[in-house]
C-alpha cells in the first residue's frame, strides 16, 4: 500500500477517456454492438477499480479501447455481456502484467489474451482468468510464445515416443 | 550547488492557480514520457510502486534542476519561475554532472589507496563504489544509493541522496586519504595494532574509521609537545598531557585541541582549504570527547603510548569447565533445597568451578533477596572482580570502566537480572580502597566471551 508520502497519482494524471470510448460505436456497429453513455461510464469506473485493485498506474485509456475493438471482433461477442467481458478481460490483461513484467508489449500480451481466449477457452472469461492467465504467465517465464499451448510433460512425451 | 535531500511530490502551494494547473500538467507529461521510456515504448502501464519511483525520480531532479539555477530549498519558487520541465531537464543534466565528477573522484580514489590492512576500506573500492557506479540509474532511479558502504567517515552529516550524497562521501574520503597519506606509513601501521589492541578489536576487519584514529592520535602526540607529526607519545609525555588536560571543560579542550590541529597541519603541509575545515569540523567532536573522557578519569584510554603494550596490563580470565545439564540441574535442586543460606552458599562454592555455572545459577530461581547478598558478600577480590567486570562488560569494553556511585546506582535502577541489585549493594557497601582494588581488577579483566 502506497505510503502517506507517496504522491497521489490521480490529482494529476489527465482523466476522461469517455470520447475516445464512445468515438468507437461506429466500428462496433459493424458487429452489431453499442457502447452507451452509460457503458462507457461503467468501463471506466470499472477501470479505476480494477487499477488499484492491481495496484497499477496506466497511462490514458488505452488499453481499454484496444479490448473493445479486438473483443468486437471475436466470434465470442453478445452486446448483452460486452461490457461485462470488456472489464474481465481488461483485469486479466492488468493481472498479466503484474505476473509478468511492465516492459511485456501491451500489444504482444493482448495479443496472447484474446488468442486463449478465443481458441482454449473458447469464450470463457472465467476459464480465462484462472487456466488461461496461468498459461500465458507460465509461457513468459519458461521464454516460450506467449500463447503457444503448454509443451507436452516428459513423463507424456516418454510414453508418447515408446509406442 | 546543494543537492535536492526531501522526498516529496511537486506541488507549488500558495502558486497562482494556473501555475499550480500548468505544473502539474507539466509533470503529468513528464511522467507519461518517462513511463514510455521506462518501458520502452512497449507497455502503457506500469506497477504503483514503480509509477512511486518514477515520480520521485521527477521530483528530485527537479530539486537538482532548482537549486542549480539558484532556487535552493524553493522548488515552487523555481517552478513559477521556470516551469517544471524546464528545471527537470536541468537537474538530469546537474545528476548526471555529479555522477561523472563521482566516477573521476572514485579513479582518484582508487589511484591513492592506502596501503592499510583495513577490509572495509579495500571492500569500499573493490565493490561497494563500482557497484554503486554500475548500477545508478540517472533517469529511472536517481534517488537510490545502490551500495553497501561499511567504511564509515570520521564525520557523515550529509542528509543528501543518490549520487548527491555518494560525491559528498568520496570527496570525504579524498580529503581523509589526503591526510592519512601524508603521516608515516610505518607509525599508520603501528598505531593501527595498537588501537587495535587497545580496544581488544580485530582492526582488519572492524567498521572503523582510519582518519579518525590517526587524526587523534597526531593531536595527542602535538599536544604532549612533539614537534614533528609523530602518532603516540612516550609514557614521560603521558603524563604531560595529563596535566594539560586534567579537568578540561569543553571549551579549555577546544582550544587546546584548535592549537594543536593547527600546528599538526603546519607540520603536515596542508594547505587545501577543503582539508582544513575538515580537520577544524572533526577537531569540535574530538574536543568533545577529550572533555568527557578528562570528566570521567578515562584520557589514559584514549592515546597511545609508545613502547606500552595495552594487552601485557590485562589479566585473561579462563573460565572453569561448566558442568553439563543433568549435573546442573541436579545442583540447582539441592542448593534451592537447603533450608540455612549458609549451607546454600557453602554448597555452591564447593560444587561450582565455572563463572558460566555459577551466573547461571544465579538466575535458577535457587536464591532469594537477601540470600544473594550473602552469597555475594561471602566472595573474595578475584570473584567479585570477575562478576563486576560481567555486569558492566559493556561500559568496560568501551573505556576504563570506573564503579563511580552514579554508575551504580543507574544499573540499580536498570538492572538486567533479578541478583543484579545485591551485588551493587555489596559494591556500594565496602570500604572504598577495596571497592578500587575489585575495579582495577575488573577493568583489565578480559573475558572470553566478552
Amino acid at each position: 500500500m502506497p505510503s502517506s508520502r507517496e504522491p497521489e497519482f490521480s490529482l494529476f494524471l489527465p482523466q476522461g477517456g469517455a470520447d475516445e470510448l464512445l468515438a468507437l460505436n461506429p466500428q462496433l456497429k459493424a458487429h452489431g454492438l453499442q457502447l452507451t453513455q452509460k457503458d462507457v461510464h461503467e468501463l471506466l469506473a470499472f477501470r479505476t477499480r480494477a487499477l488499484k485493485n492491481q495496484g497499477r498506474i496506466e497511462l490514458g485509456t488505452g488499453i481499454t479501447q484496444a479490448i473493445v475493438k479486438r473483443l468486437a471482433e471475436s466470434p465470442y461477442a453478445v452486446q448483452e455481456s460486452f461490457v461485462r467481458t470488456v472489464d474481465e478481460l481488461y483485469e486479466t490483461f492488468h493481472y498479466i502484467k503484474n505476473a509478468t513484467s511492465d516492459f511485456v508489449d501491451d500489444e504482444e500480451l493482448l495479443d496472447a489474451v484474446m488468442d486463449v481466449y478465443e481458441n482454449v477457452c473458447r469464450g470463457s472469461a472465467e476459464l480465462l482468468m484462472g487456466k488461461g492467465a496461468q498459461r500465458i504467465i507460465d509461457n513468459f517465464k519458461a521464454h516460450r510464445g506467449l500463447s503457444e499451448p503448454e509443451p507436452p510433460d516428459e513423463e507424456e512425451e516418454s510414453d508418447w515416443n515408446d509406442e | 550547488m546543494n543537492p535536492p535531500q526531501e522526498n516529496t511530490a511537486i506541488s507549488a502551494p500558495g502558486a497562482r492557480r494556473q501555475d499550480s494547473q500548468a505544473a502539474q500538467e507539466e509533470t503529468a507529461a513528464l511522467f507519461a514520457e518517462l513511463v514510455r521510456r521506462y518501458t520502452a515504448g512497449y507497455g502503457s502501464s506500469v506497477k504503483d510502486e514503480t509509477a512511486s519511483q518514477l515520480l520521485r525520480a521527477i521530483t528530485f531532479a527537479a530539486k537538482a534542476g532548482a537549486a542549480a539555477a539558484g532556487f535552493a530549498g524553493d522548488l515552487p519558487g523555481a517552478i513559477r519561475d521556470r516551469g517544471v520541465r524546464a528545471l527537470y531537464q536541468r537537474g538530469i543534466d546537474a545528476i548526471r554532472a555529479c555522477f561523472d565528477e563521482t566516477k573521476r573522484l572514485f579513479q582518484d580514489a582508487d589511484a591513492h589507496r592506502l596501503n592499510v590492512p583495513l577490509a572495509p576500506y579495500h571492500d569500499l573500492l573493490d565493490h561497494a563504489v563500482p557497484s554503486f557506479l554500475s548500477s545508478y540509474d540517472i533517469e529511472f532511479d536517481p534517488l537510490d544509493t545502490k551500495c553497501d558502504i561499511s567504511y564509515p567517515l570520521a564525520l557523515d552529516l550529509s542528509a543528501a541522496q543518490g549520487v548527491f550524497y555518494m560525491r559528498h562521501y568520496l570527496d570525504t574520503l579524498r580529503m581523509e586519504t589526503d591526510l592519512c597519506g601524508r603521516l608515516d606509513h610505518g607509525e599508520t601501521l603501528r598505531t593501527l595494532a595498537a588501537f587495535g589492541a587497545q580496544f581488544e578489536l580485530d582492526v582488519t576487519d572492524a567498521p572503523i574509521n582510519l582518519f579518525e584514529i590517526l587524526f587523534d592520535q597526531l593531536v595527542f602526540a602535538v599536544l604532549a609537545g612533539q614537534t614533528a607529526p609523530h602518532l603516540s607519545v612516550t609514557p614521560a609525555q603521558l603524563g604531560r598531557l595529563e596535566a594539560l588536560l586534567s579537568h578540561a571543560d569543553g571549551e579549555k579542550a577546544a582550544r587546546a585541541v584548535n592549537g594543536a590541529v593547527g600546528a599538526a597541519a603546519d607540520m603536515l603541509h596542508v594547505k587545501d582549504p577543503a582539508l582544513l575545515s575538515y580537520m577544524r569540523r572533526y577537531s569540535r567532536q574530538l574536543s568533545g570527547r577529550i572533555a568527557a573522557a578528562s570528566e570521567n578519569g578515562s584520557l589514559v584510554h584514549l592515546v597511545l603510548v609508545k613502547g606500552q603494550n595495552p594487552l601485557a596490563a590485562r589479566e585473561t580470565f579462563a573460565d572453569g569447565e561448566p558442568m553439563d545439564d543433568e549435573a546442573f540441574t541436579l545442583l540447582a535442586e539441592r542448593v534451592t533445597a537447603c533450608e540455612q543460606t549458609g549451607e546454600k552458599i557453602e554448597l555452591v562454592k564447593s560444587e561450582v568451578h565455572s563463572m558460566r555455572d555459577f551466573t547461571d545459577l544465579l538466575g535458577a530461581d535457587c536464591f532469594w533477596g537477601e540470600e544473594y547478598a550473602a552469597l555475594f558478600a561471602s566472595l573474595d577480590d578475584a570473584e567479585l572482580a570477575v562478576l563486576t567486570r560481567r555486569v558492566f562488560a559493556d561500559e568496560a569494553h568501551l573505556s576504563r570502566l570506573r564503579l563511580s556511585p552514579s554508575l551504580l546506582e543507574h544499573r540499580r535502577r536498570s538492572p538486567r537480572a533479578d541478583w543484579e541489585p545485591y551485588l551493587l549493594d555489596v559494591l556500594s557497601g565496602m570500604d572504598e580502597a577495596r571497592l578500587r582494588r575489585i575495579e582495577t581488577r575488573a577493568d583489565r579483566l578480559s573475558l572470553r566471551d566478552e
